[in-house]
């Protein structure tokens, strides 16, 4: 170093300049905006996710008794067919022909003709014509054990177990059917922490990695999209699988340090993005307690295996950022359950919404949403298409 | 190979073990800052900032932006302070804070990719007598303040800072060789005003 190098570094090195006044009061101030941020008090973003899909699941069904029929009596059929399928006893209740079932002038064997196949269009006109019954609404209400109509009793019982039995058969051939669908997971701050993978150089650093101390880690929304077949083993189970692509982020402050040779090259300090990608193969059995030609209710539950295909660091440094990839090895076990509801809008194509819980193994992955809140609410709306 | 940091002093206040489990003055000042106590975040910034804005003064070249740099470094010190490991110097750690802040900075105003004038660097040689010895440090800090921000800006982080040219210019964008060529003409620079104002 030259004297004149030397010279002035001694002179400035540990100089010390009087600081004006107001900077502490400023710092503290901005400090205090920045402990109000962190202090704003809202729901988990569990819960508030959870709300959503409960509330969007709520909607769907307030949806299925607003826009399935034409009017209230055509709201029944549905629940009625399965009623009627489940529980013997209690069809008497729903079959009664009381005079509040035949709102506004149409019988329930009327609606029930509307929505049924063309196949049983001769036997629901035979029975469209409502019966004057003497029972009150209180006795219809009493459960009766099923008995044989008496002659010339309309026989509102045969035909509407026959639209039921119509309705099942047409569940029951519920094509193989593809789906296009993205899920949106639960993010925020976790409540408590996993270790999750990290490359640290903390300790004797023999390896270019980052040092990541774990304590504010910001995490984006994890987002998944996928595309699947769904393959009906019964009128009430089915198999769903396919390929789903899953992208993770989150923001953090740590230390990148760079070995070359055994030496330390560069070692930044400060903030830094990571992103991961997934691509995973998802597993879920189908339960169907509702199948008919407007509407599905299910529950599933099943377990999806991925693979991180890149583990992206873009570490914010002047004048450019310093971009660093750290494959992860292994592979992510999760499982999860929910339930769905589907909306057809013909035979072969529907929109559905699943809201559902998924529990994320450790299985030493680098660090996400997913090693510091394994158990996250998912909510995930697709497409699906008859084959 | 120089790197930031390594040749910081260590800070100033007491290091020895003190009353709480062996703890020193700073380790202890460190966790209470950490925890948000506003009265050791304030006698940290009383120590500290006295050093700071001289290297914020001899980044920005004006009060007013060193002022601004000053306060945001501190703001960015105490909100990630969680980062720093207790190992090293946390003078260092710190000072490497308010240099990148004092980069980000500059780097915003596209302070750094300005080209100044190009004149011909004037060949001064190591030996050249230069009354710099006669020079208090708030003259020079006036004289490095008058430099352009990219001749300063390479000056501070080579000779004071102790950056290499590599990673100067990796830090500010250009080649090594300008990173020479801006150090020789902020020298030459320096040595001039010197010579006219002493």
């Amino acid at each position: 170093m030259q004297d004149f190098d030397r010279h002035i570094k001694d002179l400035l090195e540990d100089a010390e300049v009087e600081v004006p006044s107001g900077v502490w009061e400023a710092v503290s101030a901005g400090l205090d905006r920045a402990d109000a941020k962190k202090k704003i008090i809202v729901p988990p973003v569990w819960w508030r996710r959870a709300g959503l899909a409960i509330a969007a699941a709520a909607a769907a069904v307030a949806g299925v008794f607003l826009f399935t029929g034409k009017d209230n009596s055509t709201d029944l059929p549905y629940f009625n067919s399965l009623i009627a399928q489940d529980s013997p006893a209690a069809f008497d209740v729903v079959l009664t022909p009381a005079k509040d079932i035949s709102l506004g002038g149409r019988s329930l064997a009327m609606a029930q003709k509307e929505s049924a196949s063309e196949k049983i269009t001769e036997e629901a006109t035979e029975v469209a014509i409502p019966q004057a019954v003497p029972e009150t609404p209180e006795t219809a209400r009493t459960p009766k054990t099923p008995k044989a109509p008496a002659a010339g009793e309309t026989d509102d019982t045969e035909a509407i177990n026959r639209l039921a039995f119509e309705e099942s058969k047409g569940a029951s051939k519920r094509p193989t059917s593809l789906t296009v669908g993205s899920n949106i997971l639960s993010n925020g701050y976790p409540s408590r922490r996993r270790s999750g993978m990290m490359r640290s150089v903390a300790k004797g650093p023999t390896k270019t990695g980052i040092s990541d101390p774990n304590t504010s880690s910001i995490f984006g929304i994890p987002i998944s999209v996928g595309i699947g077949v769904d393959i009906p083993f019964s009128r009430r189970i089915s198999l769903g699988t396919g390929v789903e692509y899953t992208y993770l982020s989150r923001s953090f402050t740590g230390t990148y340090t760079e070995i070359v040779d055994g030496e330390v090259e560069k070692s930044v300090t400060g903030d830094i993005d990571n992103y991961q990608h997934y691509i995973g193969i998802p597993v879920n059995l189908y339960y169907h307690v509702i199948d008919s030609k407007n509407i599905r209710f299910y529950g599933y539950g099943g377990l999806t295996l991925e693979k991180n295909i890149s583990n992206h660091y873009r570490v914010h440094y002047s004048p450019s950022d310093i971009n660093w990839l750290d494959p992860a090895k292994g592979l992510q076990f999760s499982v999860g359950a929910g339930i769905g509801v589907e909306f057809l809008f013909s035979n072969s194509f529907g929109i559905y919404i699943d809201p559902g819980l998924r529990y994320y193994f450790d299985c030493g992955q680098p660090r996400s949403i997913r090693t510091q809140q394994p158990l996250m609410m998912n909510f995930e709306v697709g497409l699906r298409f008859g084959l | 190979m120089k790197r930031l940091g390594t040749k910081l002093h260590l800070i100033t206040w007491s290091s020895e073990p003190g009353e709480s489990g062996g703890q020193t003055e700073e380790e202890r000042l460190i966790e209470a800052c950490k925890k948000g106590d506003r009265k050791a975040q304030k006698q940290v910034f009383d120590r500290l900032s006295p050093k700071m804005f001289a290297v914020c003064l001899r980044y920005m070249g004006d009060k007013e932006t060193a002022e601004d740099v000053l306060q945001e470094g501190f703001i960015t010190l105490f909100t990630k302070l969680d980062s720093f490991s207790g190992k090293g110097s946390f003078e260092g750690w710190a000072r490497k804070i308010f240099v990148n802040s004092a980069l980000m900075h500059l780097r915003k105003n596209d302070a750094l990719s300005g080209s100044e004038d190009i004149e011909e660097a004037r060949s001064i040689s190591a030996t050249t007598v230069s009354p710099v010895e006669n020079l208090g440090y708030k003259e020079l800090l006036k004289l490095i303040a008058a430099l352009p921000d990219s001749l300063r800006t390479v000056f501070n982080m080579y000779v004071i800072e102790g950056y290499s040219h590599k990673e100067i210019a990796e830090a500010l964008g250009f080649e090594e060789v300008t990173s020479r060529s801006k150090l020789q003409r902020a020298r030459a620079r320096l040595q001039e005003m010197i010579k006219e104002k002493y």
